[in-house]
């Protein structure tokens, strides 16, 4: 058998593979009907390698042996939510629900009731901003169809321990799936179709597994970002303008990215126009890009299925290089110690934007890449050399490492403990997990920039605190700001006053001066 | 319904309302303006020799509080400040009253954007510091928003940019106690962190085409 004959026969046994495990995951979900109060049995059994059943320190049916609420369309599931104790579940049968729900007690699980096709569906119409919020640690959020709402699906606000899985949601606003500033949680067996930044955002997180996801026509399909401890795998990324990104931001609390693993993943064909908002982060996503790493250290990407990603395969790249990035002097913009390990690629850069045709034509190649590097870092290394088309890897080593199969879960045996909340720091934390979730210090992630609103609002907290629980859309090309009406005026205040403070420091020396100074 | 059938109506109220607002300030802001052409040119497109900047079809909230400030020498009073100066003559001189101001940045505001001239050469520098910081204003395109108190700094002449922002910056410009849009534009001007970023975010700006 020569080697081409060899390849024709990988990848015929691999596609192979994909159907059978994409036919798994549509039986898996096809059974995992209601009446249930969990589809975590039916599920888990169809997780493969590496994943395992959810550890005890996540929120599933049953162990808080709790009371079991069930909630009828025309009823508010908020004032179930309101009822509830730490420990109930609550039901939500199929039907349409205009609703948001806001979740601040912990070990609640808001679980959606299916009978055959019927889903109980959560319809923003266009107007609402968010589906699902929750504060509250250990909780579940599973089996809910979200459509049509402005800002996010589902967001987590500084909740530990959740479980967010088997929704599907399309159309639904900037974030779909969004825990911010948590500690070990699960997301899975997911379907997220047209969200305008990230369909999957884990952002400011520690311990998270993203695993049997589909995001398909989002600008970002799964984004891991400025987070600690998390693993992407066994998921399909399709038709986004980027697949899977894992990234330092700069300008939010949390500084780093470290130990990502994206392995077993479907990154095919991320093709999609990008509809990001105009001047964001995300908009500097080149479409047709299937992994990227930007500045995130200690990454493994390994037995992906990289296919049809017309820019390239993966993109590895400081701050510098990449688009509407201006630098955090805290946080290194560097991407250090990344190793591709081995992964099938195939027909990757067929039509690569300028900077990486740049580089072909300084590398003497006419050949898109699968894997292209742009600026600094050090220590990345290759696991199979001379199996991908690599652009700009010179200083790139092999790797010591041969697979990530040592990496188990990273999530906790035992759950993580609540964030203590005292009256001195509740600001803080309340920006940490609301308000960066757009608003990055010096760059525009979604929302102004928090040094532009502190410009904006110098000395007037009580401004922020007004404005933010009934916004007004002031600025014709960003997204409109949600309402943060479920803080309490005393809440809005305090996380004023802490925005107003962030990064201030006396100014290091007199303002820029302009290149020709006033005549 | 067929836009046809009824845009002569519509029209004819619109002109009513704008023929019925106009004589609010009793002013003939035309007639006012043929003052500014010397320096601003007939279209009010700016003049590069003069250093007047391109100020038609600018906010009239924008034009008319800068009107104000020359006036009433927030702008154009300090030491060294010479174009300030001179529109600061022009402001007080030229337009006896408030009035006059008020009707002059009506029509200047009516008038139609100028036609981009050539744009700057630019870099990702000035497009990532523009995005990051002067875009939340002046929207992503330099357009301007006039609910922020922005103008449009779209197409503005470099030398004209390059002077406000080291009038922003050394205090020039927009440090009067009351002077809030100022304040704020003093704090984001420190933002940038050098000249090089001022120089490319400057380009940047000059070469937006709203």
């Amino acid at each position: 058998m020569n080697s081409k004959a060899l390849l024709s026969a990988v990848l015929i046994a691999l596609v192979a593979a994909g159907g059978g495990y994409l036919y798994a995951r549509r039986t898996v979900i096809a059974t995992a009907t209601a009446p249930v109060e969990s589809t975590a049995s039916a599920l888990s059994s169809a997780r493969g390698k590496g994943g395992g059943a959810t550890p005890g320190s996540l929120p599933e049916a049953g162990q808080a042996g709790g009371h079991v609420w069930v909630v009828k369309p025309e009823e508010s599931i908020q004032a179930v939510v309101e009822k509830a104790q730490p420990g109930d579940t609550i039901q939500v049968l199929p039907g349409t629900y205009h609703q948001t729900v806001y979740i601040d007690k912990d070990n609640i699980a808001l679980v959606g009731v299916i009978h055959g096709s019927d889903w109980p569906t959560f319809d923003g119409e266009g107007k609402r901003n968010d589906a699902v919020l929750y504060s509250g640690n250990g909780v579940r959020v599973e089996n809910l169809h979200i459509v049509n709402y402005k800002g996010n699906a589902i967001m987590g606000q500084a909740g530990n321990n959740f479980v967010i899985r088997h929704n599907r949601i399309s159309n639904s606003g900037v974030y779909g799936i969004f825990p911010e500033f948590a500690q070990n949680g699960l997301i899975e067996y997911n379907e997220l179709v047209g969200i305008e930044d990230a369909a999957i955002y884990v952002g400011m997180c520690d311990n998270i597994e993203v695993a049997h996801n589909e995001v398909h026509g989002n600008v970002a399909g799964i984004e891991i970002e400025n987070s600690r401890h998390a693993i992407v795998e066994n998921n399909t990324a399709y038709d986004n303008a980027g697949g899977i990104l894992t990234f330092i931001t700069p300008g939010l609390p949390i500084k780093t990215t470290f130990d990502v693993v994206i392995r077993n993943n479907f990154v095919v064909g991320n093709n999609h126009k990008n509809f990001g908002a105009p001047g964001s982060i995300v908009s500097g996503v080149p479409s047709g890009t299937g992994i990227i790493v930007m500045a995130a250290d200690d990454v493994i990407i390994e037995n992906n299925f990289i296919r049809d990603n017309k820019n390239a395969g993966i993109i590895v790249a400081d701050h510098k290089s990449f688009a509407n990035i201006t630098p955090d002097p805290e946080a290194d913009p560097n991407p250090d110690r990344v190793s591709v390990l081995w992964n099938l690629f195939d027909n990757n850069g067929t039509d690569p934007i300028k900077e990486v045709r740049a580089l072909m034509a300084a590398n003497l190649t006419r050949e898109g890449p699968d894997l292209v590097t742009v600026g600094g870092g050090t220590g990345s290394c290759l696991g199979a050399p001379g199996t991908l088309k690599s652009l700009n890897v010179g200083s790139w080593g092999t790797c010591a490492r041969k697979s990530s199969a040592d990496i188990g879960s990273y999530l906790l045996d035992q759950p993580a403990p609540a964030r203590p909340i005292t009256a001195a720091d509740r600001g803080k934390l309340i920006y940490s997990s609301v308000c960066a979730g757009c608003h990055a210090y010096n760059v525009r992630m979604v929302g102004p920039p928090t040094q532009i609103i502190q410009a904006l609002y110098a000395g007037n907290p009580q401004g922020i605190a007004d404005y933010i629980a009934n916004p007004t859309k002031k600025r014709e090309d960003f997204p409109p700001m949600p309402k943060q009406d479920h803080l309490s005026p005393e809440l809005r205040l305090a996380v004023a006053q802490y925005l107003l403070t962030v990064n201030s420091k006396p100014p290091a020396t007199a303002p820029a001066a302009a290149p020709s100074a006033s005549r | 319904m067929p836009r046809s059938d009824h845009g002569p109506a519509w029209f004819a109220l619109v002109a009513f309302v704008v023929a019925g607002a106009a004589p609010a300030y009793a002013v003939d802001g035309k007639a006012l303006y043929a003052k500014c052409v010397a320096c601003h040119g007939a279209r009010g497109e700016g003049v590069a020799a003069t250093g007047a900047p391109a100020i038609a079809g600018l906010d009239a909230p924008y034009l008319e509080r800068q009107l104000q400030a020359f006036a009433g020498g927030a702008r154009g009073a300090k030491p060294g400040d010479t174009f300030g100066a001179t529109m600061r003559a022009s402001a007080t001189t030229l337009l006896a009253s408030e009035a006059d101001r008020k009707g002059v940045a009506a029509f200047v505001a009516g008038m139609p954007a100028p036609l981009p001239g050539t744009a700057a050469a630019t870099n990702d520098n000035g497009r990532n510091y523009f995005n990051a910081i002067c875009g939340a204003c002046h929207g992503g395109k330099g357009q301007g928003n006039a609910a922020l108190g922005a103008p449009r700094i779209a197409g503005q002449s470099v030398p004209y940019l390059s002077r406000q922002l080291a009038a922003f910056a050394g205090g020039t410009r927009g440090a009067q106690p009351a002077d809030r849009y100022g304040a704020q534009m003093r704090a984001v001007t420190a933002m940038l962190p050098d000249a090089a970023a001022a120089r490319d975010v400057i380009a940047y700006a000059a070469s937006l085409r709203p």
